[in-house]
Formats: structure tokens, sequence, C-alpha cells
């Protein structure tokens, strides 16, 4: 996953600080995941790539949402 | 609306106009229809709403028959549940589904209905349309245009029938310069995502600097949630106020703790 | 306390007359009741309330878009249950053709619906069964088939029969069977597997020996036991079939789940069928005997501590709802979590189109069923490993109240969607061709195979 090299690139706006690649907890449907997406090291602020939503997370919510 | 107004029978309004024509024997231009009902969802509760439909359509000189479910039985369009959203391929499927089912044009009662077929090339004609001989042609409204329809006409109703004037609530007027990316407005009508979102979006992430930057590109991102739906937004700076927005993507699925 | 809607139609389970019935609530039981002019009332419990389960006339009401037969191999002339072929008036397609390949069992145990025994006639030949399978193949599509018996596994050319099956197009092929060949034989289970068999149904009441040898004349756990673990290494799917008897194993089903729970991935689900009065059954079947379905939904709740729970229990949307009570759950280190939604929309009087819920549950059954496969993805994180896994740790639990003599219902019986294939080729609802009075008479099965309908053979008598 790019996310390592994505989150050198990007930085907080309010913070300040480049963002690191850290575990970022979801929940849907009642099922967790945890996943490592940039994030602010000080004020934990989430970037979630384009990539990622509309890829392995969208195929992941139509499975679940499936009846 | 902040109230509805008292005295009024609890009917639906197609039954009311139904009951107007005959009466008035309003000149009526549906001659040239030859099709199916297609029953909308909601109306398989209201039988007095389907029955007046079909007595309007007759009256109007159309040419009607049923499709295999029908009235009762009838089958949500494609629309429910914003499926479009959410699985395009099994929205595709289900309107695909719909359209094959007769190959003649659909008259329709419901303005959902209408678009969701018309976008995808099946002919149909909504009731009003076909008994006041209205043109319809070109493409479905868009999200933004459906919304200040429905606005002006409550501000026209409530003028003309009730004597009030209505505070518009300021909807998309559009205080920033947004300048959207080529075919993102286009992604937007497809996956139901309003212009307001985009709007408070940017709002929020401006005011209180909870956005990143890609340092390479010079683009902003924030995310901004409405309801069960995070969307992010990717974008960047023209000017005061002026935005160039490039992309915007979105999801169900909650993170949890986030940032505040 | 009076019920909207509550007449149907039944048998009388002496002479098999034709009757008017109808569901009668007496405080906490639902009952349905009957009366022959020749051989008086007859009324059997069918649906007992116990605090927290489902309310029969809610559970019972959907509205159904009937899907009738395509191809109907007889026309109507008596009228439902007596022209059975299938004829024009029935309401559901396949989703499970049954094709008995044999009467004979070793095991000849006390409970059977198909009265099997060691000594029964002569088995079908190849060439019969070939046209059985094309007869339910023309009639009902890519259904799923169901081998069974007797025990299809004393046929020696049993993998002939599975290669034969995989010729057709259908969607899960299953063998009904107790096991013991499959625990007992090394190779035997891998040697069906090669043979194109995706699914085992197998018979598995209890872990207890006394019970055991109470409904299999034996203890034979262990055989059993083994054919669970044969059945993983050789990559078949199985699902457990408990016939539950009052007084005997009722009260072990916690147990049996949460055993079954720990099986591996290949255990795909549990399904109970609480014994009723057809074939060789247990006594009591008349009354105190029966265990209905909302009885066993409060047995499963308290006898696993809530791990499931009644409110996961739905109604099915395929068959009659008064047939069965299912949940899919995800199976997880030993637990069962997460049960998913049932059937959609209008939660009170749902509208379903028969036609796309036998569609719909034929496929969930010949996925769920077979063992599982993995999706060669590469598994980087959760997502990937969820992607990849999907479906594959499911485990379904269910429920089916078969109907005997006493507690026939015309309206379930159209509503059927397993069919058995009979040696000349005709369709049969399940609990029809099963069915026998209380002298022990065949509605369907034991009558010679003639071409003519049942109702006409019936006037001629």
């Amino acid at each position: 996953m790019e996310t390592e090299n994505t989150a050198d690139i990007l930085e907080c706006c309010k913070c300040h600080v480049t963002l690191e690649s850290r575990r970022t907890d979801f929940v849907y449907l009642n099922y967790n995941f945890h996943v490592d997406v940039p994030r602010c090291p000080k004020c934990g602020q989430v970037y979630l790539p384009k990539a990622l939503v509309e890829g392995k997370m969208a195929d992941v919510e139509m499975l679940l949402e499936e009846k | 609306m902040r109230r509805k107004p008292s005295g009024l029978p609890k009917r639906q309004h197609i039954e009311l106009l139904a009951d107007a024509l005959e009466t008035s024997r309003m000149p009526s231009a549906g001659g040239g229809f030859d099709g199916a009902v297609f029953d909308s969802c909601a109306a398989r509760a209201f039988p007095a709403m389907r029955a007046s439909v079909r007595r309007l359509a007759q009256a109007a000189g159309a040419r009607i028959h049923e499709l295999r479910l029908h009235d009762r039985e009838a089958q949500c369009c494609g629309w429910g549940g914003h499926i479009q959203a959410s699985n395009p391929a099994l929205f595709d499927r289900v309107v695909a589904d719909r359209v094959e089912a007769d190959p003649s044009p659909y008259l329709v009662y419901c303005a959902n209905c209408r678009d969701t077929f018309r976008a995808k090339g099946k002919t149909c004609s909504h009731i009003i349309g076909l008994v006041f001989g209205l043109e319809e042609t070109g493409s479905a409204p868009s999200i933004r245009e459906k919304r200040e329809n429905s606005l002006s006409l409550v501000s026209s109703l409530l003028q003309a029938f009730w004597g009030e004037s209505h505070e518009r609530p300021q909807t998309a007027a559009n205080p920033m310069n947004l300048q959207y990316s080529p075919g993102l407005q286009q992604k937007m009508e497809r996956l139901l995502i309003s212009e307001e979102v985009v709007v408070q979006g940017i709002k929020l992430a401006e005011e209180s600097s909870v956005k990143t930057l890609n340092r390479d590109s010079g683009e902003y991102t924030c995310s901004y949630r409405e309801g069960t739906v995070t969307y992010w937004i990717q974008y960047s700076q023209k000017g005061t106020d002026h935005f160039n927005v490039h992309d915007i993507y979105c999801h169900r699925m909650h993170i949890l703790g986030e940032a505040e | 306390m009076s019920m909207s809607d509550c007449h149907t139609q039944s048998l009388c389970p002496v002479c098999f007359r034709l009757l008017d019935a109808e569901y009668e609530a007496r405080g906490d039981t639902v009952h349905l009741c009957k009366v022959c002019p020749e051989h008086g009332p007859f009324s059997v419990p069918v649906w007992k309330r116990v605090p927290g389960t489902p309310n029969f006339e809610v559970w019972r009401a959907t509205r159904r878009i009937p899907a009738p037969p395509q191809h109907p191999a007889t026309r109507v002339h008596k009228g439902c249950p007596f022209d059975c072929g299938l004829c024009p008036d029935h309401a559901q397609h396949t989703c499970n053709g049954i094709v008995e390949v044999t009467s004979r069992c070793s095991t000849a145990c006390p409970v059977c619906y198909a009265q099997a025994s060691a000594d029964k006639g002569g088995n079908p030949s190849l060439e019969t069964i070939r046209q059985m399978f094309s007869a339910l193949a023309s009639a009902s599509g890519p259904c799923n088939v169901q081998i069974s018996g007797g025990e299809p596994t004393e046929r020696e050319d049993l993998p002939e029969i599975i290669r034969m099956a995989r010729e057709f197009r259908f969607g899960l092929v299953q063998v009904n069977t107790n096991g013991l060949r499959l625990g007992v034989e090394p190779g035997y289970a891998a040697h069906l597997k090669e043979a194109g068999l995706d699914s085992a149904y197998l018979q598995f009441d209890t872990l207890e020996g006394e019970a055991c040898r109470t409904l299999r004349g034996k203890d034979c756990i262990a055989e059993k036991l083994a054919a669970v673990e044969a059945c993983g290494k050789a990559g078949l799917g199985v699902v457990l079939v408990c016939t539950l008897v009052r007084g005997v194993n009722e009260g072990t089903v916690g147990d049996l789940l949460q055993w079954a729970v720990c099986q591996g991935k290949h255990v795909r689900g549990l399904h109970f069928q609480p014994a009723a009065a057809f074939g060789r059954f247990p006594k009591g079947m008349e009354s105190e005997g029966r265990i209905t379905l909302p009885e066993l939904m409060d047995l499963l709740e308290r006898q696993t501590g809530g791990m499931v729970r009644i409110e996961d229990f739905h109604a099915p949307s395929c068959e009659h709802p008064l047939c069965s009570f299912s949940a899919t759950y995800v199976r997880l280190d030993g637990n069962l979590t997460a049960a998913r939604a049932g059937s959609c929309c209008s939660a009170s009087h749902p509208l379903l189109d028969n036609a796309e819920t036998s569609r719909i549950s034929r496929n969930f059954t010949a996925r769920q069923w077979a063992s599982p496969r993995s999706l060669p993805i590469a598994q980087y994180d959760d997502f990937d490993r969820f992607i990849a896994d999907f479906g594959t740790n499911f485990f379904t639990l269910s429920a089916m109240a078969f109907q005997d003599a006493l507690g026939l219902d015309i309206e379930r019986v159209r509503g059927c969607c397993i069919h058995v294939v009979t040696q000349a080729g005709r369709l049969v609802p399940f609990c029809l061709y099963n069915l026998t009075s209380r002298d022990g008479r065949s509605l369907y099965r034991s009558l010679p195979d003639h071409e003519q309908p049942l109702s006409e053979r019936l006037e001629q008598a």
C-alpha cells in the first residue's frame, strides 16, 4: 500500500507537521477493521487516499451492504 | 414549510387533479401515448392514487396497458435506497431489468422514476406532462435544480394560495466561487453529492485549518461528514473565497477516533 | 383469540380426504385444526409461542407473487395435493431437487422419514438415475441437487452418479448421508470430491452416545466425527443435520451448536429438523412430542447463553414462512457474531416475488454449503483479508418444520421449493412425497410409478 510514501508529502495544516502512516480503526455495520493510513502525529487528523476509498473500502462496503 | 394549511382533505394530489380535471373537462393532450403504466413503489399503499393515474391517462386520450408486476406488486425503479451511489453496478442492473420488462414507453407519476428511466434512454412520460401536453425533453434536472424548483414551488404556492411570503433558506447561493474540474460535477450528480457539501466542507476546513496539504501538488484535502457519509474534498485556493475543486470521493464506513 | 386469514386446507390423517382447516390460537399455542366427516376432529400444535419469540401472525405475514413451474409435468385435475408432478398451480420454483438413488440403508434408524432399511427393494439403474437428473434439469434449470436415499454411500457406483449429476448444470451437488462410510473408509471422501461432489448433508443429531443409540440404533458418534474431519481434508462442505426429538436431544442443541462453530471452516452450518409423523417416527407426534419453531428458537438462545438470539432468526423468503427459520452469522474464534440482515424491504407485510426469492436462495445455498474457497488476492490489510475471505466464514443456523398428515397446510405445500424427483421424472414437494397416513400408507412415496397422475388413480380406486 502506497500510504508509506504518501504520508511523507502530506502536511497537517493545523499543526504544520508531516503526516505519518498510522493504524486507524474503522467500523461499519458491526464489522471492525484497522488499516494504516496517513495521520497527523500531533492532532490525529486522518487523510484517506482516493485509491483506498474508491477501491478496497468501497468493495468492503458493498460486500457488507449485501443482504 | 413550517405548517400545513388546515382544511384540506387527506388525499393525494393526483387524485385531486383527476377529480378536478374530470369536473372541469379540461382539454387534455395525451392522445399520442401508447404504453405501459409504471407504478411508483410508494403508491403500492395507495390504490385510489393508482386508479386516478389510469383514469387521468385514459381521459387524456392515452392508450395504456399493465406491466406484469403492477399496482400492489409494483417494483422499485432503482432509485430506492440511493443504491445509485453505493452500488452503481447493481443500480444499472435493476434499472435495466425494469426498462426491459416491456418494450413500450412508460407512463410514470413519480419524478424519480422519470429521471431514472430517462437517464437510461427509456422513453417515458410523466402523467402531468401527458395531461397538460408539456414538452418533456432534455436531461434530468441536477440536484441543485431539483432543490431550487421545489423551493420555488413552495414559495409560489404559499404566496398564491395562503398569502404568505416564504423565507428561502440560503441554499446553493454560492458565496464561494468554486471552479470544478472537468467531469467532476457529473461525478457528483451520479454519486448524489450536492454542491452544498463542497461549500460546507471547504468553509469548515478553511475556518479551522483542519485540512492536509500535499506539498508536491499544492492541493488541500479536507473531510466533511454529513449523516452516514464522509466526503473527502480535494481543492486548491485561487484567491479569497475562490477555489478550484479537483475531486471528491466519499464512504459510509465510520472512522473511529478522528481528530476534533 | 381470533386471527385474521387463518383458513387453509389440509388432509385427514386417516383417509387423506381434503379438509378445510383453520389455525386457532389457544393460549400461547397456535393449533392447526380440522374435522373429517368420517374420522372426526384433529388438531396439532404448530406454533408454541414462548415469551420473547415471534408472534405467529407477524411471522406468517408475507405476500407472495407465485412462481408457477415453467414446465409443469401434470395438469390440475383433483387439485392440490393430488396432482403433483409439478402441476401448474404450484407456486414456487425448485431450489433443491432430491434424487433418491436407493431405498436401502443398513442402519435402519428408529427415526427415518424415508422408512429405509437393509432389505428395501432394488436400486434404480444408472440409466434411470440419469433420466431423473435430466427431468430435474429440464423442469427446474440450474437448481441444487441432493443425492439421497436410503443411504447413497452404500451404492458402490455413487462416484459415477455424482459424475453424472455434474454433467447437468446444477448449482450444488450434495449427498445426504449418515456419514459412516465417509468416517470409516480412508480416501472415500476424497474420492467423492474428485467425482465432483460439493457438499455433505450430514446426519448429526447429538454428541451424546445414549441419544445417538436412541435415534440411530447405535452409538456411532466417533464415526461421524471422523466423517466431519474427512470431509474437511477432502475439501467438501458439510452441513450438519440434527433430527430433534423431545426427551432425547432437545436439551443439547446449544452444546451441538457451540461444538459445530468450533469445527473447521468447511462446516458451513447446522440445520435442525424437529421430528414429524411420517415414515418411522417417535411417539407423541400427535401433541406433546412436537417441537415447534419458536420453542427451538428459545432453546438455542438459552442454551448458548445468548450467543445466538431469537431476534437473529428470520422467516424464509423462498419457502413458506411457517416452514423454517434461519440466521447467517460470521464465525470468529469459536463464536458466532454479526448476524446478517434477513430479507429486505417493508418489514411489515413484505411483498416477495417467488421467482426472485427462489433464485436468490438457490444461489446462496450453492455458495454457502460448498467448501469455502478464498480468493487469491494479495492480502496486506484488514480490507484485503475481508474481501478475500468474504463468505468463507459464514455459518448458517436454521431449522425446518416438516409437515406430516396432522399438520399439513396446502398453502405451505404450494410454496415448497424442495422437490423430490420420482423415477418417472415427476417432481413432488418433499413433505407430500413422504406423507404417510396414520396406518402408514403413503400419499406418493410407495405407490408404483405409473404415468397417470395420482388423482386419476384415486378416482379409479
